[in-house]
């Protein structure tokens, strides 16, 4: 049985502007132990869906089911007891933490609420702060006195504090210098080696998601556009949208072709959705049928899940050919 | 060989702080040569860019100052030139755009303005004309529908759309050398690879340098000639790209290439790390910076920081270890 899953999860945010379509009918399910990492353009509702798991944005339409438990329509009193189980860390450690608050307070704070003894909860801090990777004197000083990497390590004691099911990771290594962003992604590995901790991993960084993750969710527009087992996701991505993303990517390699086909535009408003395929304005290769009709997402031949109505289910030879399209961006 | 547009010898550069200055740039020498793309890597704190507001001496007043050192851009020595003598230069031969294209604009100022200023600033362009070479620029980087976006504020773009606006600016006046601070670390994936083609384009088609400053081996492979590896203020190694990704002797050049992360990497094995963090500049001894975090540490790497080397003509690196592991002939570099 899986730990958490999501069903037809919609998340629309009314502002002034109109009504923000951040998510709209996301699937997918998270197995004990398990990494699943969400990637997708800044914008397309990844780091909404996120929060919406702990409950901080407000559900639309769908179901969140953790643990067993339906926590879709729980209110504030009752989320409390379901909160230890689920827990956030950020990509902007200095916002998440109080800066009038020592290290102990921060990460002790959870304990507290929770019903530790002050105690207690001053002996477990000290134990969380080995696990990352902090001195113990870390306890009395402040986040300022702290580099990025170690802000995150704060970050992530606090969210281990309660022995969670799984934790929100939002953007976590994005902001920090590449040796330490290997230092706390080796920290989660070796974290969820030990607790056995769920992920969800939300980045942009299709690097550091092919390391981490157990299963890919591509996302654009608030929809899944691909998703599937990292052995089958990386191998042969058949959403013309994930191979865009994926060219993207600047190859380490000097020798590499440096004149390739760049994915053109951005990412467009979710305050009107367009009919069809969400991509369709970006796609390369979008047909009369993708302008009308919304693609549902199937299991293709690569045992990847893919909306797209140019890939065809199941059978591996058409979905080649498909492939081969992509890779012809138009002109600016 | 072609010509140089860009000679930096031997700058220092400090920032004055209660304890006194501190030197930040350390003795940095750098050459870029016409049309080339020369790229400075390394992560936070290392003074990758204070050193490119040395360039363009936009150093703040009063906290930071060139202690030490020439730049020359085609022959004129932009150390000691006279402020205003600077601001004839600036944008015309040498201009700058930087990591968050949203504060590099002026919010309340359409882009339109922003970018007749820019063009203003070296050219004596009105009206018609003028607003012709906007429109012009603009479509030079790829904004649609330039005569409507002529009328709008920088908060109704996004990031990538400014960064393009920034670079428009930039090129207004067709500097002989660009220099780009981190230009896509703020953006997506796919916007950094249509400002990184674009940046390109642009190179191919006037000709200018392209200074990339960057954290990402990367954006150093698909954009740059040559590299230069900054560590605590120090060039720690140079050469021509390829050399530094099949034989980087630094180890802390090796460390950061081993960081960057491959497609099709197995996931059983934990990611290499540089242990520890670039120590802070009040804390520097004599001795090469990076020994405490280094797996090749000799002793005498605590006493004395090694000189730069050139192991061929073209590849330099500075590090007892890797003069030790040379076997080939060197020859001490003085400039």
């Amino acid at each position: 049985m899986s730990l958490l899953s999501i069903t037809d999860l919609t998340v629309h945010l009314p502002t002034g502007a109109g009504i923000v379509h951040a998510v709209n009918g996301v699937s997918f399910a998270i197995a004990e132990g398990e990494t699943v990492g969400l990637i997708g353009e800044s914008g397309c509702g990844k780091s909404t869906l996120g929060r919406a798991l702990l409950r901080l944005s407000p559900v639309t339409r769908g179901g969140i089911e953790l643990d067993g438990q339906d926590i879709t329509h729980l209110n504030q009193r009752d989320l409390t007891t379901v909160r230890p189980k689920i827990q956030m860390i950020f990509q902007d450690n200095a916002g998440a933490l109080n800066p009038r608050h020592s290290v102990g307070k921060s990460i002790g704070q959870p304990l507290r609420l929770a019903g530790w003894s002050a105690k207690d909860a001053k002996r477990r801090v000290h134990d969380l702060l080995v696990q990352v990777g902090l001195p113990e004197t870390a306890y009395d000083r402040y986040p300022n006195e702290f580099s990025g990497g170690q802000r995150q390590r704060i970050g992530i004691a606090r969210a281990i504090a309660l022995n969670p099911k799984l934790i929100v990771c939002d953007e976590p290594v994005s902001a920090l210098d590449p040796s330490v962003r290997a230092q706390i992604i080796n920290l989660l590995n070796d974290l969820q080696a030990r607790l056995g901790i769920s992920y969800l991993f939300i980045s942009h960084d299709l690097a550091v998601v092919e390391h981490i993750a157990d299963r890919v969710v591509v996302m654009y527009l608030g929809q899944i556009m691909e998703q599937g087992a990292r052995d089958t996701f990386w191998k042969q991505p058949l959403h013309p949208y994930t191979r865009a993303l994926l060219a993207a990517v600047p190859s380490a390699d000097p020798d590499a072709v440096r004149v390739k086909s760049v994915l053109q535009g951005e990412l467009p408003s979710n305050l009107n959705l367009p009919a069809g395929c969400p991509f369709q304005a970006r796609c390369p290769m979008a047909t009369q049928q993708c302008r009308e009709e919304t693609p549902a997402l199937r299991r293709a031949g690569s045992g990847n899940d893919v909306a797209c109505h140019l890939v065809a289910p199941d059978t591996g030879a058409t979905a080649s050919h498909t492939v081969k399209e992509t890779d012809r961006c138009p002109a600016p | 060989m072609s010509r140089l547009v860009l000679d930096v010898r031997n700058l220092s550069t400090a920032v004055s702080t209660r304890k006194g200055d501190l030197t930040i740039v350390d003795d940095l020498n750098l050459k870029v040569r016409r049309g080339e793309t020369v790229a400075i890597i390394g992560e936070s704190g290392c003074g990758k860019s204070l050193a490119a507001l040395s360039l363009m001496r936009l150093l703040p007043k009063g906290r930071a100052r060139i202690r030490d050192g020439e730049i020359r851009l085609e022959g004129r020595d932009l150390a000691t030139l006279p402020e205003r003598d600077i601001v004839r230069l600036r944008g015309r031969d040498i201009a700058m755009i930087f990591q968050d294209p949203m504060s590099a604009l002026n919010p309340v100022m359409t882009i339109g303005r922003q970018l007749e200023e820019a063009i203003r600033a070296h050219v004596d362009l009105k009206g018609e004309a003028l607003k012709a070479r906007c429109i012009e620029l603009l479509r030079l980087v790829h904004i649609p529908d330039p005569e409507t976006r002529l009328k709008e504020y920088p908060h109704r773009l996004s990031g990538g759309m400014c960064q393009r606006i920034a670079i428009a600016m930039a090129i207004a006046c067709d500097p002989r050398l660009l220099i780009a601070d981190e230009p896509t670390t703020a953006l997506d994936v796919t916007i950094q690879a249509q400002v990184l083609q674009l940046l390109q384009e642009l190179k191919a088609r006037t000709g200018m340098a392209l200074l990339i400053i960057t954290h990402d081996f990367g954006v150093v492979a698909e954009m740059a000639d040559r590299v230069v590896v900054m560590y605590a203020g120090r060039k720690v190694e140079e050469g021509v790209v390829r050399d530094i990704f099949r034989d980087p002797r630094h180890p802390y050049t090796q460390g950061l290439l081993a960081l960057t992360l491959h497609p099709g990497q197995s996931r059983a094995a934990r990611l290499p790390e540089i242990r520890g963090v670039v120590p802070p500049y009040e804390a520097r001894g004599a001795g090469c910076p990076f020994a405490d975090r280094c797996d090749k540490v000799l002793d005498v790497c605590r006493r004395q920081a090694p000189a730069t080397i050139a192991l061929t003509v073209d590849h330099e690196v500075a590090c007892w270890a890797a003069e030790l592991e040379s076997e080939r002939y060197v020859v001490a570099v003085d400039n």
